[in-house]
Order: C-alpha cells, then structure tokens, then sequence
C-alpha cells in the first residue's frame, strides 16, 4: 500500500458499493440517461479514474467528449463575438483543468505507464477536434498556419490537451521515441492539413528529436514502398502519405529550427555512408532526394549545405554504394538522374555552388583522385541540365511567367560565372558558355548585356573572345540590339572601375575589336561590330588616357587607334584632343623605348583618325602646341633655361604632383563634390612643395621627342590630304617630317592656324601684332615686349621648328610677323652692342639669327640676294651682321608681309637700296667671301647695277 | 422460439437487451441442462457455436459483435462500461455458482472474447464480485494458470492495480477477501509471468502484496489442490473435453513459482549491483537508493519465503498432493546455475549462499512435506553443478544416511 498514497488517490479504500455507485452514476450521466450535473460528472469520472482501472478507456471516451464540447463553445464565442457568455458552460474549464491535473499526476507516478495511453489518446483527439472545427467560421478566419496555431492555443481544451500530449512526449522522448512519433506521424497523415499545428508545435517543444525521427520514419517508409514497387517507385513517390507528412512537418519546423534540420539531414547523410550502412540507411540519398523534390525548403538545404560535403572521397564512396546496392536497372537510374537534373533546375540559392561544383568534378584538370563513374555522371547531370535548360529558356519565350530558379539564382552569380569561365580556360568553356546564356536570356536585356560586357572586357585569351563572339551571336537573336548595350556597359564600368582593371578591361575590347578588324569580311558590313559601335563612346575611352597607369593608357590609345572615327561634337573633339595631348607628352616622358615607340605609332594612327574633321585638327594643333609651351613639357622638347636655377632638386620628380592629381580626376565620372575632387594645395605640415625639377635628357632622345611632337603637327597639317594618298603616308609613318613636304601639300589653313596659335603662345600682348613693320626707331618701344618674345623662343627651341613649318606653307608665315619682327628687334639690339671680334663667338644668337633669316627665307619674306645674308653671318663681326640685319628691317619695312598674296616671291623683287649693305659687307671681307659673291649678285644679270 | 426470443431482444434498446439478453441465456441454459440431463445431447457434437442460441445472443447483445445490427457496430468505451456494470451485477445476483459458471462459459468460454473478460475481471475486483471472481478461477485452472490466456488476465490486472492505478493497489490485496482460490490462481501466473530472466523482475508492490497474502494466510497458496466442485465444471465438460484433462491429473499451485521468486531474487539483485558496479560515476545518492531498494527486496523475499515455507508445513497430510516435480526442481537448479555463473566467486558471496540455503530449505520442506517425490540420487545430482553449500551438504550427507 506503499504506492497507494500517491498522487490522486487520498489514501483511502473504497468500498464496493461506493464504486458501484460511482459507476452507476457515471454512466447514467455520460449517456445523458439521467440528468447529471456536470460537476457530478466529472468528480465521478475522476473517482473512477483512479479507483477503477478499468474504467479508463469510458473516462477517457467521456473526457473526450468535455473536451470537444468546450472547443465548441470556444468557436462559437469567436464566431459570435463574446455574446455567447461562459455561463452556458460555466465550469467546463475547471473539469478540464481538474482532468488534466489527474493525468498530469499519472504521467509523473508512471510514466512507462500512463505516457503511451495519453499520448495517442491526445493526439487522436487533437487531429479529431482540429479537423473537426476546421470547417467552422471561427476557424477559417484563422486562415494562416500561425493565426490557426494562435487560435487554438488560446483555447483552453486544445491547449490543455497539447500540454498533456508535449508532457507525455517529454517522458517517453529518452526511452521510447519511435512510439510517440509514430502515432504522431499517423494522425498527421489522417488528419492531414488540421493537424499540421500540432505537430508543429510539438515539434518546436522537442525539435531535435521530432526531427530526426520524423526523418527516420519517412526514410522507412520511401525503402518500404520504394522497394514494393520497384520501378514505379520514382513516379508514385508522390503518392507515399508518409512522405507528405514528413516534407508537411519539416516544412512546420523550417521556420525556427532549421538549424536542427540541416543538422539532422547531414547527421542522416553521414551515417548512410558509414561502411556499415544498412541496407535501410543505403537509400538515403534517393530519399533526400526524392524528399528535396517535394520542399523547396528542404531542397534548399541540400543544394546549400549538402553540395560542401561532397569531397571526393564521398563521391567515391556513394558511386560504390549505388553500383552496390543497386545493380540498378537502367531505367531506375536515369529517373534518378533526370530527378537530380530536376532538382538543380530548381535550385535556388545554392545553385551557383552546385553547378560550380558540378563543373569542378567534371574538370579534368582537376587533380582531385574521382572514379571515372562520378566524373561521367556528372557530365551527364550537366549535358542534360544545359539541354533541359536550353528547351525551358526558349519555351519561356511564349509564355514568360515560367519560373526557372536556378537561372534567378544564377542571374545573382552570373558575374561570378563569367570570371570563372574566363579563369578556368577550355575546359568548362562549352558548358558554361551555354549556361551563361540562358541565364542571359532568361533574366532580360540589361542583365544579358551585363553578362556579356563581363565576358568582353575580361576575354584576353582567343578562346575566350570565342565564348564572347559565340554568346554574342546566340543572343542576339533574341535581343538584337544586345551588343551596342553590351558596349555602353562596358564602357560605363570602364568609368567606374578602379584604376588597376581599366585596362585589362581595355585590352578585352581591343582583342575583340582587332579581331573584328582581322575576321570581318566585306559581306558582314551590315553586321553591328563592336568597333562601330564604340564609335559612340570615343570620349569615355579617351578619358582613360589620363589613366595614371602606362598600360591602360597604351590600351586606351590602342583602342582609340583601331576606332574608325565619325563627327564627333566639339565638346567631345576637345575632350579627347586633351586628353590625346597629355597623354602624347606623358609618353614622351616615359623611358621604355618599346612602349614609347609603340604608343607613338598608334598616336600618330589617332591623329590621322582625328583630323578628318578640321575643327578636330585644329583644336588638336592648339593643345599641341600648348602642351609644348608648358613649363613641364619643355624640357622634353629641348628646352633648357629653366633647368639651370634647380639643380638642387631631385631630378625624377618631373610634373608638378598636384596637377597630375586633379588630372587623374578626369578618368572617372566627374563626382560631387566629395573631398577627393577639391583641389588642394599641399600637404599641411611639409612647409613649401619642394621645386619640380626636369630630367635631363639625352640630345638623341630630345631629337627624337622633337620629332615625334612635329611629326604630329605635321599630320595635323596634313588634314585630308593624307587620304587621297594613302601610299606615301603609309611609307613615311614612322619619318613623316623629313623630306616629304613636297610630295603632300599642307593645309594652308591648317598652317595659318598653327601660325596664329604661335603668335598667341609666344606674344605677350595683342598691342603690336600688326603685320607690318615699324621704324627702326620703333624697336626701342617694344624692346620688352621683343625680349619676352625671344625668351620663349630660347626657353622651347621646339618652336623654331614649328615656325619652320609654319615657312613651308604659302603664306602662313605673315601672321608669324609679329614673332619674327620682336625676335629680329632683339638681335639687333644685341649685334648693335655686341663688342665681339667675330659674330660667331655669340653662338647661341648666331644660331637665332640664321634660323630667322633662314624662315623668313623660306615663307619667302626675302628676295633673293637678302634671303642668303643668314649663310655669312659665321663669318662676319657683330656690326656687319647688325648692318645686314637692320637692311632686312628695313626691307620688311617697306615690304610688309602680305598673307592675300598667292605667291610672294613672284611679287616681291629686291631693290638696290637693299642690296648695298650686303655688297658693302661683302665687299668688305672680300679675301675670304668671295666665293660667296656669286651667289648674291651675279646669279642675276639683269638685276640693275648700283649706282 | 429460439427466433423469437432474438427478434424480441431486437426490439429492445442498448442497455436493456444486454440485460434481457443475459436473462435468456440463463433461461436457455436452464433448459439446456434439463435437455441435457435427459442425456439428449452428445457432449462434444451439438455444440457447435453457431447454431447455439446462448452464444448467439451473446455474441449479439453483450458483445456485440454482429453484422446484423449495422448501427451498434462497435460499443464505445463508455457503453462497454456499462455493459461491464450490467454483467457484474448480473454475476453479483447470481448465487447458485453452477448457473453463473454456465453463463461464465458462455461468455468467455472460447476466450474469444479475452479483453472484455479482462475488463470485467478488473470490474469485479474493484467491485468484489465474489461469484465472477470464482467463475474466472475455475476458467484459468480449466485453461491451465500457466497458459497465455489467464497470464495475460493476470499480466492486466497487474498492469491496472499495480502500475496505472497505484492508489487502487489497496483493492487488489482484498483479493484474498473476494476468492481465495482465484487469489491462488492469480499468483501462480503472476509468477510465470515475470519469471526473473534478465531484469525483468515483479514491481515491488506486487511481491509485497503477494508476501503479505501468504504470511496472513498459509493455505492460500494451496487453495487449488483442493478440486472445484465437479457439478460445476461437468457442463463445461464437453467444451473443454481434452483441455480439462491434464487439471485433473496435475494441479499447479503458486509454490513452485514462488520459491522460484525467493531463491532466484538474491541472485539477480547481485547481478544487477555489479552492473552497477561497472557504471562509474554514479552519485553518491543514486547509490543510496540502489541500496535502499536492495535492502528493501531482500526483506521482503526473505519474508516471502518464510511464508511458502509455512504454507508447505501447513500442507495437511491427508489431503497432500504432490505440488513439486523433479523436473520442476532441475529446472530451477538449471536457472540458477546460469545466473551463478555470471557471478565472480561464488562460494564467497552471500547472496549465492543465501540462494543455495533456500533452495536446500525448499527441497527439505517439499520432499518432508509430501509434495515432492524424489529418488535418493536425485539430491546429490542437483548439487553437481552448484557451488558448494553447507546446507546442501548436510542434507546429502542426511539423505545418504537414511
């Protein structure tokens, strides 16, 4: 009697009669035979409850029908409001709460006992009730699973019942799950869709168990109808109830403990592959599978976590496992395959691991020890996928609302793709190229040339340019307009890229553009190219000449080179002549001979590309020509002076550091004003910006500089001409200066300008530019004006040059007047006060004044006996050159240089007065120059004699 | 007639054609016994179920179990239970035992009905149904206490006064109150039913309950030797026809089963503490508890063999039956050999001693008492295979001598 005090019972015996009683009472009660209160009732079915064992199953029958009652009542108050008021049922709650407590106890005294009884009793009168009510109003207002599960948590019966039936699971879970699981897994399956909020929360309460034993019973049940059925098996998969209740209840659990899920679906995994897998545990993998198939959820899990597990080593082993366990008959296994192709077409996140690791597997190259069998297969899984793709993406055409995940989920990676096909050479290139474009098709224009301009900016290999060309071709049939967009996008991340990609990115398009070039035939003309189409987005590719890395910029002007240009705005000419200029003289600056020379061939190709249009000739002539005249520039192009005064500095630190930093602005898009585009004008706390100093350069490399600088404003010169003949210009491109200038006309115009933009650079003042010449006397008014004059001639020899060019044309040199005029002022003054034994031992305004006399010669400001003075100045003191000079003066005095002119030599003759200073001077230094006096007089016999 | 009497009861609503029903079947069997008594009937040939109108109409009305009453098809549990009440108090009312052994025959006498006799034996225990009780004592002595049938009655009862209901406990040990000789019967197969093998072992307030019996009431355990009124059992002569036989050659009593318990428990209380033994990390109170439940079972098993052997010794002379077999004896000694062996040095252990003393106690109590009929070699053939024993030694030396 030890046991008899516990709990519920008070210790005291019964007697018969009581209990005969008791059970009179009850049924009479229960069977509504008699009018018994319902309080009576309930105290007498508890007294039976636990004075008479047998009576449990009528007490449990009747408390079943308490509790249904009371749910009644529960949905009728919520269907009618609070009207119903609870005095209908006035202590139903206290006689459930009063039971409950009974059974509680008996679950705590006994648990192996009671647990088992209570359990399936709750359960099944859970799935009852819930599939009961379910059709009720109050119920379908709680149309979703949460509001359902809030609904009937709050009533009283249903939550009293879920707590017996979580406190009868808590006790049973350490000793005899599979019971409680089981019953709960039938009345999921009879009770179907109701049912679901209570396995739910159960679930919840003990999620690790429920887990893995709802996942065990499904894995029973798949083996035992899958091997009852065979064949059919794959196909009535769907029809195994066990199954839906299983994918039913993980889904229920996926919400908050999908960790657990995934834990327990690896856990299941892991341990079919133990070497001493059972035969039931062998069939995991079709069951996941199969299970995959039926959630999403579930399949996500597999395609995310799943995909990781799956070294080598396991493959191996699951390829063993098959071949084992199977012997499959072929039919079975391609159902099987053709469900794993399925399921990756509707993958979702995880696709992009799963077809990364499906194109490792099947990568020969890989080094990882695989069966031959698991590569095969899963160059099948991928065949087949791309075919089923290919069918699905262009069925989609009819009809878009198909969903495809995997190619949603791709879209996101597609990027990711692309780097992978163009990193992983030829291997996977046919596969995924075709993968790519699906993705592409399926997720629209913009992302298709998303896709596209990835692959065209990142193809450096011939084979990926043929991914690129053959993508190209594939899509454009569906969007014929995809490769001018596919263009403006690249360009568009040209702008955006950091500064180290941009030209790698540049190098792609020139591949393609080159091979356009090289494989586009006279038939294709109609044909979008790439090349044509970045017609439109010359200025962005100019831009990336500013780029502060040499190899961008040499892609950039590559590119720009192969570009066929067409009118451009001025906007745009100004943009790219600028950009052209500073990159022409950062080349000129480089040291690396081979990139100097190859980016130099392809300026000059851009300027003859440039000055197709005047304005474009002219603008570029003017930036020229302003570069060359920049402080920082000089120095190339011979310039000297300056480099006397910083010698102290350090010498490799050419440009000034700010201005290349704002210049580097001009790459990227302009930004707001963010602190990287406010010019700044030091760094605090360094004091003064150490002096930039120029790097002395070799006369050979100067020479070379100088030539290349004219070279370009030569073909600047040149304007059209060079296209009606072609030939000569192809011959001269790498020496276009020397010796040609009579074979190709130069553009008067072109010359006038240059000659303009000369007087503008190197006069001060627009005060004195007139054309004609002043007094003599007048020199001494614009004697400052005439020494800046000459200094900028001293400091950039370069231009000297220039005016030599500027002397070819017919009458360009007019508008140079005013230059030579001052330079000429200069001179003189400086032989008037030399006191020098010999001219020639003031080189450098020797040297001045021969090449002065010599352009002026040349742009036929002289006449014949004048235009030779130059050649004796070595020879003569300072004061005969003084003499000869001021007759040149004088000449110019009173002949004006007169642009209109067609041919000035024709028009101009010598008069005598002009020639007398020559022949005194000759005369003079007769025992040495007579040679020389043939060639001033007597070559003309008719010139009148002096009187 | 037979007919009508069903068409009437067809007429009848749930509870009242269950009681009218019972009604006709006893009226039936009256006149059936008459019939009989006229010697009318072959036992063995005219009963076929069927066509027997008691069966019929209990098949029908008490259980159920018919197509021809498609809306009654299952009872609920509530209306079994009235069903249930309705049969015990119709046992209740019936005083002449031969009449209530008759319907009892009809009812449950081909035990298809098992789980319902079940429940109702249940009932009667809580409600002291002197005359049912007695009906279900007889039936398990006629279908052999041993047998699957009455075990699983026994194993029920159990279940529902020890394990789910522990506070009705004090119900179950009023049995000796109810029937003595069902008492009898319901510990001779309570006693198979755990039979000790592995750690199955009776719940304790079983063995307390049956201790406190014994000791209270030492013939109780020879309640079965002492036949049942034949007139009682001649009707249901003809079912049982070869299943009655091997009762009246043989009796089973709870001795041997019991002595089994006593001599037994010692030994597998030692098995279960090395077991624990080997489990390290046990607190300090879990061992306090395994201890106090040990100490606990000794006590009670030591007190439960002195009650068997008072009820031998009580065994009168006259009336003694033998209750033991040989084979019966070897059996056990069989038994504990096994569990001897899996103990390390026995001949030291106490609780090996303490088994091999009773298991003397009870051979020496047996064979002086009468229930045993052995040979002279018999004893010494025991001890072969046991370890050492004072006791044992003694009484070969004893048995030697004689």
């Amino acid at each position: 009697m030890a046991a008899a005090s516990d709990g519920a019972g008070q210790g005291m015996v019964y007697t018969s009669q009581e209990i005969q009683d008791q059970v009179r009472c009850f049924v009479q009660g229960s069977t509504y035979k008699s009018k018994v209160s319902c309080e009576e009732l309930a105290k007498s079915a508890l007294f039976l409850l636990r004075t008479l064992p047998s009576a449990r199953h009528a007490v449990l029958e009747h408390l079943c029908t308490v509790f249904d009652e009371s749910v009644n009542t529960h949905v009728l108050q919520i269907e009618l409001g609070s009207t119903i008021s609870s005095t209908a049922m006035p202590n139903l709650d206290s006689v459930i709460q009063d039971s409950s407590g009974f059974l509680m106890s008996f679950i705590k005294i006994n648990p192996g006992a009671w647990a088992p009884i209570i359990s399936s009793w709750s359960i099944n009168l859970l799935g009852h009730i819930s599939s009961k009510y379910a059709e009720r109003r109050g119920a379908l207002h709680a149309s979703g699973f949460n509001e359902l599960l809030q609904m009937w948590m709050t009533c009283t019966a249903t939550k009293t019942l879920i707590d017996l039936a979580s406190e009868c699971f808590a006790s049973l879970i350490g000793s005899s799950p599979d019971v409680c699981v089981d019953a709960l897994l039938e009345a999921s399956v009879k009770y179907s869709p109701h049912f679901d909020w209570v396995v739910a929360h159960l679930g919840s309460c003990f999620p690790q168990t429920i887990i893995t034993r709802v996942l065990m019973c499904g894995l029973k049940d798949f083996c035992y109808h899958g091997s009852s059925q065979s064949d059919a098996a794959i196909s009535s998969v769907q029809n195994i109830p066990k199954m839906a209740s299983v994918v039913g209840i993980l889904g229920h659990l996926a919400g908050q403990h999908g960790q657990d899920i995934r834990k327990a679906l690896l856990a299941l995994f892991r341990d079919s592959l133990r070497p001493d897998a059972e035969r039931l545990q062998q069939s995991t993998t079709p069951f996941l599978l199969h299970l995959a198939s039926m959630s999403s959820m579930l399949l996500h899990v597999l395609t995310t976590d799943f995909v990781h597990t799956l070294t080598p080593d396991i493959l191996n082993k699951l390829a063993y496992q098959f071949v084992q366990q199977k012997s499959p008959s072929l039919q079975d296994s391609k159902s099987l395959l053709s469900l794993v192709v399925h399921l990756i077409t509707k993958s979702g996140e995880g696709a992009y691991r799963v077809i990364q690791f499906l194109l490792d597997v099947t990568d020969l190259n890989c080094e990882k020890e695989l069966v031959p069998e698991v590569r095969a297969t899963c160059a099948i899984i991928l065949d087949t996928l791309v075919l089923d793709l290919q069918r699905i993406v262009h069925r989609r055409c009819a009809d878009p609302s198909t969903e495809l995940p995997i190619l949603q989920a791709l879209q996101s990676n597609a990027l990711k793709l692309c780097t992978n096909l163009v990193t992983h050479g030829d291997t996977r290139q046919k596969r995924l190229t075709k993968l790519l474009c699906y993705v592409a098709i399926y997720s629209g224009e913009s992302c298709a040339s998303d896709i596209l301009a990835h692959v065209l900016i990142h193809s450096r290999e011939i084979n990926e340019l043929s991914a690129f060309v053959q993508m190209t071709t594939e899509l454009e049939t569906r969007y014929p307009d995809i490769l001018p967009t596919t263009v403006g996008v690249a360009i568009n991340k040209l702008q955006q890229f950091n500064m180290l990609d941009g030209g790698m990115m540049l190098k792609g398009l020139l591949n393609v553009v080159q091979w356009e070039r090289n494989s586009v035939h006279q038939d294709s003309k109609d044909k979008i190219s790439v090349s044509r189409c970045l017609q439109d987005h010359i200025p962005a590719i100019a831009t990336q000449l500013s780029h502060s890395d040499p190899i961008t910029c040499l892609a950039a002007i590559q590119l720009l080179a192969e570009i066929r240009m067409h009118k451009m705005s001025t906007s745009n000419v100004t943009r790219i002549c600028g950009a052209f200029v500073t990159f022409f003289f950062k080349v000129l600056k480089s040291k690396d001979a081979v990139y100097v020379a190859s980016a130099l061939s392809c300026c000059r190709e851009v300027v003859k590309q440039l000055t197709r249009s005047p304005t474009a000739s002219n603008t570029l002539l003017r930036f020229l020509m302003e570069g060359a005249t920049a402080e920082e520039n000089a120095v190339l192009l011979g310039g000297r002076e300056q480099l006397s005064g910083l010698s102290t500095s350090d010498i490799n630190q050419l440009e000034p550091a700010l201005l290349n930093a704002n210049r580097e602005h001009s790459v990227s898009l302009a930004l707001p004003r963010a602190h990287s585009s406010v010019f700044h004008a030091g760094i605090i706390g360094q004091g003064l910006k150490t002096r930039a100093v120029g790097l002395l350069l070799t006369k050979e490399k100067e020479l070379a500089n100088k030539q290349a600088f004219l070279g370009l404003v030569w073909i600047c010169c040149c304007g059209n001409a060079q296209s009606q003949n072609p030939s000569v210009l192809q011959k001269d491109g790498n020496e276009p200066f020397a010796g040609t200038i009579h074979n190709i006309r130069l553009l008067p115009a072109a010359l006038n300008y240059l000659a303009k933009c000369l007087v503008e650079l190197t006069a001060p003042d627009v005060v004195y530019n007139a054309l004609h010449w002043p007094e003599e006397e007048f020199m001494k008014v614009t004697i400052e004006r005439d020494l800046q004059i000459k200094k900028t001639f001293d400091s950039n020899p370069v231009l000297w040059d220039v005016m030599d060019l500027i002397s070819t044309g017919p009458s360009s040199l007019c508008f140079c007047s005013c230059i030579i005029r001052g330079i000429m002022a200069t001179l003189i003054a400086y032989w008037d006060s030399s006191r020098d034994k010999m001219a020639r031992n003031s080189p450098k305004q020797l040297e001045a004044s021969c090449r002065l006399l010599d352009c002026m010669a040349k742009g036929g400001f002289l006449p014949v006996p004048l235009c030779y003075v130059g050649e004796l100045f070595p020879i003569l003191s300072p004061f005969e050159v003084y003499q000869l000079l001021l007759n040149v003066w004088r000449y110019m005095k009173d002949n004006p240089p007169i642009p209109d002119t067609e041919d000035i030599q024709i028009a101009r003759d010598c008069d005598v007065k002009y020639t007398q200073t020559i022949r005194a001077v000759l005369h003079s230094n007769i025992d040495s120059q007579g040679q020389h006096y043939a060639r001033f007089f007597s070559a003309e016999p008719h010139q009148p004699q002096p009187q | 007639m037979d007919n009508l009497r069903l068409h009437y009861l067809q007429q009848l609503d749930f509870p009242e054609c269950t009681k009218v029903g019972l009604q006709h079947i006893e009226e039936y069997l009256s006149q059936g016994s008459q019939r009989s008594g006229g010697g009318g009937r072959i036992p063995g040939l005219g009963g076929s179920t069927s066509d027997n109108p008691a069966q019929q109409i209990a098949q029908e009305f008490v259980f159920f179990h018919t197509s021809r009453r498609p809306y009654h098809q299952r009872l609920s549990a509530i209306q079994e239970l009235q069903v249930l009440e309705i049969l015990c108090n119709h046992f209740h009312e019936q005083r002449d035992s031969k009449k209530a052994m008759a319907l009892f025959d009809v009812l449950f006498g081909n035990a298809g009905q098992l789980e319902v006799l079940c429940r109702l034996v249940s009932m009667g225990v809580a409600v002291q149904c002197k005359s049912l009780l007695y009906c279900a004592a007889i039936w398990m002595e006629l279908q052999g206490c041993t047998s699957p049938n009455p075990t699983k009655l026994c194993k029920m009862l159990v279940d529902d006064y020890c394990l789910l209901v522990p506070s009705a406990t004090s119900v179950l040990c009023g049995l000796p109150h109810i029937s003595r000789r069902f008492t009898c019967n319901f510990m001779t197969s309570v006693t198979s039913l755990y039979p000790f093998s592995g750690d199955q072992c009776p719940p304790y307030a079983l063995v307390e309950m049956i201790t406190e019996w014994i000791n209270k009431d030492p013939g109780l355990g020879l309640v079965s030797l002492t036949p049942a009124d034949k007139s009682v059992i001649q009707k249901t002569q003809g079912r049982y026809g070869q299943v009655a036989q091997p009762w009246l050659s043989k009796v089973q009593t709870p001795i041997p089963g019991l002595a089994h318990w006593c001599i037994v428990a010692p030994l597998t209380q030692e098995a279960i503490r090395a077991k624990l033994d080997n489990r390290h990390g046990e607190t300090a109170m879990e061992t306090e508890h395994t201890n106090n439940t040990e100490s606990k079972n000794l006590q009670i098993y030591s007190k439960l063999n002195v009650g068997i052997i008072q009820t031998m010794v009580s065994v009168n002379p006259e009336q003694s039956k033998i209750y033991l077999a040989m084979q019966d004896m070897f059996l056990l000694v069989k038994t504990v050999t096994g569990l001897i062996q899996q103990i390390a040095n026995p001949t030291e252990n106490d609780s090996v001693q303490t088994a091999l003393d009773r298991l003397g106690q009870f051979f020496q109590v047996a064979k002086g008492t009468g229930g045993l009929q052995c040979d002279k070699g018999d004893l010494s053939r025991m001890c072969q295979s046991l370890p050492s024993n004072r006791f044992l030694e003694i009484l070969q030396q004893q048995t030697e001598a004689s």
